[in-house]
């Protein structure tokens, strides 16, 4: 160290001797420097052409020259600028002013000559975080259970959530509709928990069903039946950004991933408890006694996409991208947080640190794509077969450092395996008592599921309750921090996120029959001008909102009522036919799609082969969710393309005649008979009067215009006519956004 | 009519045989109203569609959106700063702003060299010389600044004035305000929309009625020659089909009168009747071999590299002519040149400058310039300091944006950066300004053109907003 002159040296050389005197680095002047300089003056931003985070480049000065003279605070540049109050700026970026006895410190350091330890670089990710004030914050907070609110009109009372919810719409002067029709609960339950409309057979039973209990049977036989883990996967398969290929230029499918999606509608099917649930996804190699199953939960970590031929160079930068791919799915998918945020810098609005980020980093990374070279692996798994999922050969994880500004380059300290520190007073242990792994994950995973991990429930009880009510009483379902929506019922929430995990036992069917039960879901969704007025968003619920099908759900729905569903389950991602066009305009037109045909192409759209480069025109159309990432919510739209996807798309015609051939065949010369079960079958209803009226001459002049078309020989009219009074049934609003 | 009936053909069948496509578009409109006037149902059939009368008389009937998804640099294009050239590897002589959406370093100078261009004198840089050579028809707006920047954030403002709420997008409200001309087609087509960035929020009508939500035709992921609307043929015949149609208006409509209003089922019904109406209407206009091989080559057809953008601009004045309100099409992200800015940024300028100037060309000999405002620009700008040693960040606080015809004086630069071109400083222009402007033009002024939704008025300016009135003509 060159110190200038060497009476400065003697200075210092004096003032070294006097420890007791000496401000301490760590404790008094690295805080205010990171707190209150670091933002701006480091090697990245360099404000002023000045980097604070070495004693080096402190001692070298910016663009106005030096800016500490050692032993002289008042003749220190630095020191000058904070007492004139010019630092650090006031406005903007919410840095504090340096407080004073901060600023004493400071300057005793400097008199004492400012010794800094050797090799010390501090760095902004040192930043530290109010995490006492931070974890103030609503959902940071413990789940406590609320008491159940009265209600002035108890009569509509089923259970404790029409206790939050009526006791809410009567403090807006709001009430709960009045019960939804049999028919029209009957359908809305049935798609609901089985994304299917009920069957001919299945209304006859239940409305001739006199019961006071019929509809809670009805409820366990649908939570009963396999179609319900096909629905309620495929909404978690939107979480875990599932596809059936890995993305970029080859796109290349992805072996034996429909192993994953299998086993999550198996889950569902045996209702394994969430907290199970989670464990296995996150660490299923990790357990005690890991089986076939547990390993293909682990597929998780392996669903997102692949870049399958990276630029050397990139390499590094890639691999941080793909770990961040891991750190933000898990932390969105089961936290609700959006730490991916402070890859780069901490996060602007939450209490999450850039060492929060890297340090699950930590836990994650060891993890590997088992591929080879350009291709992508599954790997044998004893005598049951291969499976698709990341593999961690190492008890002990090379080391994983913080990446200063995001960058593969540049190289931060090494970080330790450890949970965002605002939800853990206490950090759970990672013991790196491994067997074949660290077991960091499961480390992670036990952490998620303990009793009192305040987000894990709540999140995954509002993902259930957005479902079936179209909006999460936090509407924002994957963002709990700081920038997404508060709660609207904030009691209502925590009582059912305490329930699921005390009561319940993390059960989802406990808390589909619990939210199915309720008056709240069973109330009708007609529209009531007073209540618009009040509430014009129906955030209160005072009716059942009106929400469309998902795509999926359409789909099956119209293959249910043509009769041609084809119910068989599990096995690999079928490709269904798509229009020319569409291959026509894939980059690789040959081995992009071979379509299949025959029976298997009237599975359920869950097993429909999800190829990354090339959506179904009809699944897109419809606002398929985006593949590459996490997505918590469909979005919604009602444009003309939809309307000509329905109309004209060979899928929806080919169901359009295969129903009305149904009617025909069962139905046989009786018109009549033919329009009561094409309502009963699309919309489980009968026809009003009007209705059946409109739709019998509708058939008479359909059939005249098809006799006058000169173009075809008139046969089969009939039958013809049938097909556009069935795709007219299949288009409907009510078929589409049901009651 | 009567004849017609007798021999029904397929619709596509009617439009390879018909010599004379606009007839026959006029002939499925006259079809649709003979079969309206046969609906038997009580409620009247509006069409939210039809055209309305501006506010006030207006000076352009509708916009073409040029959307340079990812921002371009204002200093490697319009904004030339002898400054950053001169000062070139030293610190910018001022602060950063105290948001900025990474960290840059120096000054650096723009790789390409400036000159002044046409009678307007408008400094243009070497990377649009096409674009440069119709300075004398356009306004450059070097003042303005936004809010965000990022990019999600900067889209959304962009397109609908709030980078935190689904809002409405401009082209919607614009289809709200107007209607929309030929209503055989969407009042608003988004040809080739990002799907990131907020995706379909750029172009959705939010809680205006579903009907004005912009029609994409294709996605960034598609080739211009395939953005086609999918489905956009089928095999029944026509006749056949509007026979169902109003079936289906007839019992969607009984339906409504049992559940009350509802926006979403109220925005189908109306879907349907325009798909049916598209169905004739679109794909002949977006079939660009009818064009004359000259004019395929004004727009950069022949090459390669221009040849997408070319007949995404194209299409946009076909559109324009048949109508449509509001165009945008997007040259997709392409233009974050964070690293790379020499190499990347003069591709990105190669594929569109051609195909712009062939659109300003266009439009002009065919007498359109006068009432269609073109709309050149990106989310925001870049930063004059250095990303890496061949990068600029995003720069919200000051970049340029072009407008031409519709009404705005030609040949002017309106407003300034400061002299290393970082801040917008002399006559800014926010978003909010421009989205004022562009719809003054349209004849609908921002702060009343509103609509009612939760209990309050919303305007696409919120409350803010100047029409700058210095750049009318």
């Amino acid at each position: 160290m060159n110190f200038g002159t060497p009476l400065l040296l003697l200075i210092v050389l004096f003032l070294f001797a006097v420890p007791i005197q000496a401000a301490d680095f760590e404790k008094d002047i690295a805080p205010v420097l990171i707190e209150h300089c670091l933002e701006c003056h480091q090697p990245n931003k360099k404000s002023g052409g000045l980097d604070l985070t070495s004693f080096i480049m402190m001692k070298a000065g910016g663009d106005q020259g030096a800016v500490l003279v050692l032993g002289n605070p008042k003749e220190s540049l630095m020191i000058q600028r904070i007492e004139a109050g010019e630092m650090p700026p006031k406005e903007g970026r919410g840095l504090k002013a340096v407080a004073s006895a901060d600023l004493l410190k400071f300057k005793e350091w400097i008199s004492e000559g400012a010794k800094w330890p050797a090799n010390r670089t501090l760095g902004i990710h040192e930043r530290k975080v109010d995490l006492k004030a931070a974890r103030e914050f609503w959902s940071f907070q413990k789940v406590k259970r609320p008491a159940i609110p009265k209600v002035k009109d108890a009569s509509r009372v089923s259970n404790p959530i029409d206790s939050f919810i009526i006791s809410k719409l009567e403090a807006n002067n709001l009430s709960l509709a009045q019960p939804a029709s049999k028919g029209n609960l009957l359908r809305r339950a049935s798609l609901g928990i089985r994304g299917l409309p009920p069957t001919l057979e299945e209304q006859d039973r239940f409305l001739k069903d006199q019961r006071p209990d019929s509809y809670l049977s009805l409820v366990e036989q649908f939570l009963g039946d396999p179609a319900h883990g096909e629905k309620w996967a495929r909404h978690w398969l939107d979480l875990v950004r599932y596809a059936d290929s890995n993305g970029y230029e080859r796109d290349a499918a992805k072996p034996s991933v429909w192993k994953y999606r299998d086993y999550v509608i198996a889950a569902f099917n045996n209702d394994k408890p969430y907290d199970r649930f989670v464990l296995e996804q996150i660490a299923g190699d990790e357990l005690p006694e890991p089986s076939f199953e547990t390993m293909v939960a682990t597929g998780f970590h392996a669903l997102g996409t692949w870049q399958d031929e990276v630029d050397p160079l990139e390499a590094a930068q890639y691999r941080a991208d793909e770990v961040d791919d891991l750190i933000r799915t898990t932390t969105q998918t089961f936290l609700g947080l959006t730490i991916g945020c402070a890859r780069c810098h901490n996060h602007k609005f939450d209490p999450l640190t850039m060492v929060d980020y890297y340090s699950l980093g930590a836990i994650l990374s060891p993890l590997k794509r088992p591929n080879q070279g350009r291709t992508d692996a599954d790997i044998p798994y004893g005598n049951f077969g291969k499976l698709y999922r990341l593999v961690e050969s190492s008890t002990k994880p090379n080391p994983t450092h913080l990446l200063l500004s995001g960058r593969a380059s540049n190289l931060g300290p090494e970080m330790k395996p450890q949970v965002p520190a605002v939800l853990a007073p206490q950090q759970p242990e990672f013991p790196e008592k491994g067997k074949q792994t660290s077991e960091r994950r499961l480390a992670l995973a036990q952490w998620l599921i303990q009793k009192d991990n305040p987000l894990v429930s709540r999140v995954i009880v509002n993902r259930v309750w957005q479902q079936h009510f179209g909006v999460g009483l936090v509407a924002t379902s994957s963002d709990f921090g700081q920038m997404g929506a508060r709660p609207t019922h904030p009691e209502l929430l925590d009582w059912l996120a305490h329930w699921f995990v005390h009561d319940a036992k993390w059960s989802l069917k406990e808390l589909h029959r619990l939210i199915l039960l309720s008056e709240t879901y069973r109330q009708d969704s007609f529209h009531r001008e007073a209540a618009a007025l009040v509430d014009p968003e129906n955030k209160f619920l005072w009716r059942f909102p009106y929400k469309r099908l998902d795509i999926e759900s359409i789909r099956d729905s119209m293959l249910s009522v043509s009769g041609n569903l084809n119910k068989s389950m599990q096995g690999p991602g079928i490709f269904l036919p798509v229009p020319d066009v569409v291959i026509e305009a894939h980059t690789d037109k040959q081995a992009a799609w071979k379509a299949e045909s025959g029976n298997v192409i009237n599975r359920r759209t869950i097993y429909a082969f999800v190829k990354r480069t090339l959506t179904l025109p009809l699944l897109e159309t419809f606002d398929f969710c985006d593949t590459t990432q996490s997505s918590e919510k469909r979005s919604s739209t009602n444009v003309a393309p939809q309307a000509l996807t329905l109309f004209n798309s060979q899928f929806v015609n080919h169901q359009a005649e295969q129903l009305a051939f149904r009617l025909l065949r069962d139905f046989k010369d009786d018109q009549g008979m033919q329009v009561e079960m094409v309502f009963k079958l699309c919309l489980a209803r009968s026809p009003t009067e009007s209705e059946k009226a409109a739709m019998l001459s509708f058939l008479q002049k359909e059939s005249k215009a098809i006799q006058m078309d000169a173009t075809k020989a008139p046969s089969n009219i009939e039958h013809r006519a049938m097909v556009q009074a069935c795709r007219v049934m299949l288009n409907l609003n009510e078929f589409l956004y049901p009651n | 009519m009567h004849s017609f009936n007798k021999s029904l053909t397929t619709r596509r069948e009617m439009l390879t045989q018909s010599a004379n496509g606009f007839g026959m578009l006029a002939l499925s409109a006259m079809l649709a109203e003979e079969a309206k006037a046969d609906v038997k149902i009580n409620a009247p059939i509006q069409d939210p569609l039809a055209p309305k009368a501006p506010q006030f008389p207006a000076k352009a009937k509708r916009v073409i959106f040029l959307f340079m998804h990812g921002g371009p640099s204002q200093v490697d294009t319009f904004d030339y700063k002898p400054l950053l050239e001169r000062d070139d590897g030293k610190p910018l002589p001022f602060n950063k702003p105290r948001v900025v959406s990474g960290q840059t370093g120096n000054l650096l100078k723009s790789p390409w060299s400036f000159k002044q261009h046409g009678q307007s004198g408008a400094w243009a840089s070497e990377l649009f010389p096409e674009i440069a050579s119709h300075s004398d028809d356009i306004c450059f707006i070097k003042s303005m600044y936004g809010s965000n920047s990022r990019h999600g954030g900067a889209l959304l403002e962009l397109h609908t004035g709030s980078d935190t709420f689904v809002r409405p997008s401009m082209g919607s409200w614009v289809t709200y305000g107007l209607g929309t001309e030929n209503r055989n087609l969407p009042g608003f087509i988004t040809v080739c929309p990002t799907l990131s960035h907020g995706a379909e929020n750029n172009f959705s009508s939010a809680f205006l009625p579903a009907i004005y939500q912009g029609t994409p035709v294709g996605n960034a992921g598609t080739p211009s020659d395939k953005a086609k609307i999918p489905f956009i043929t089928g095999e029944t015949p026509t006749q056949l089909q509007r026979m169902e149609i109003d079936f289906f208006n007839r019992m969607n409509r009984e339906r409504l009168q049992v559940t009350g209003p509802d926006n979403a089922l109220e925005g189908r019904i109306d879907s349907f009747e325009l798909a049916f109406r598209m169905q004739a209407a679109a794909p002949q206009l977006q079939d660009l071999s009818s064009e004359t091989p000259a004019t395929q080559k004004l727009y950069g057809l022949d090459d390669p590299a221009t040849a997408n953008y070319g007949r995404q601009c194209l299409m946009a004045r076909r559109f324009a002519e048949a109508g449509v309100r509001f165009i945008q099409i997007s040259h997709s992200y392409k233009w974050d040149q964070h690293g790379n800015l020499r190499k990347d940024h003069a591709k990105n300028a190669r594929e569109v400058d051609r195909p712009i100037a062939g659109l300003l060309y266009d439009l002009k000999q065919r007498g359109l310039l006068e009432d269609t405002l073109v709309w050149w620009g990106g989310e925001f700008g870049r930063t004059p300091t250095a990303q890496g040693g061949d990068g600029r960040d995003h720069n919200p606080h000051g970049f340029t944006m072009w407008l031409a015809g519709g009404g705005i004086k030609p040949g002017i630069s309106y407003g300034a950066t400061d002299d290393y071109g970082y801040y917008s400083v002399e006559n800014k222009v926010h978003f909010h300004d421009l989205h004022a402007t562009i719809l003054h033009q349209l004849g609908l002024d921002h702060e009343k053109l509103t609509y009612k939704h939760a209990g309050r008025n919303f305007r696409l300016t919120d409350v803010h907003g100047r029409v700058v009135r210095e750049i009318l003509a």
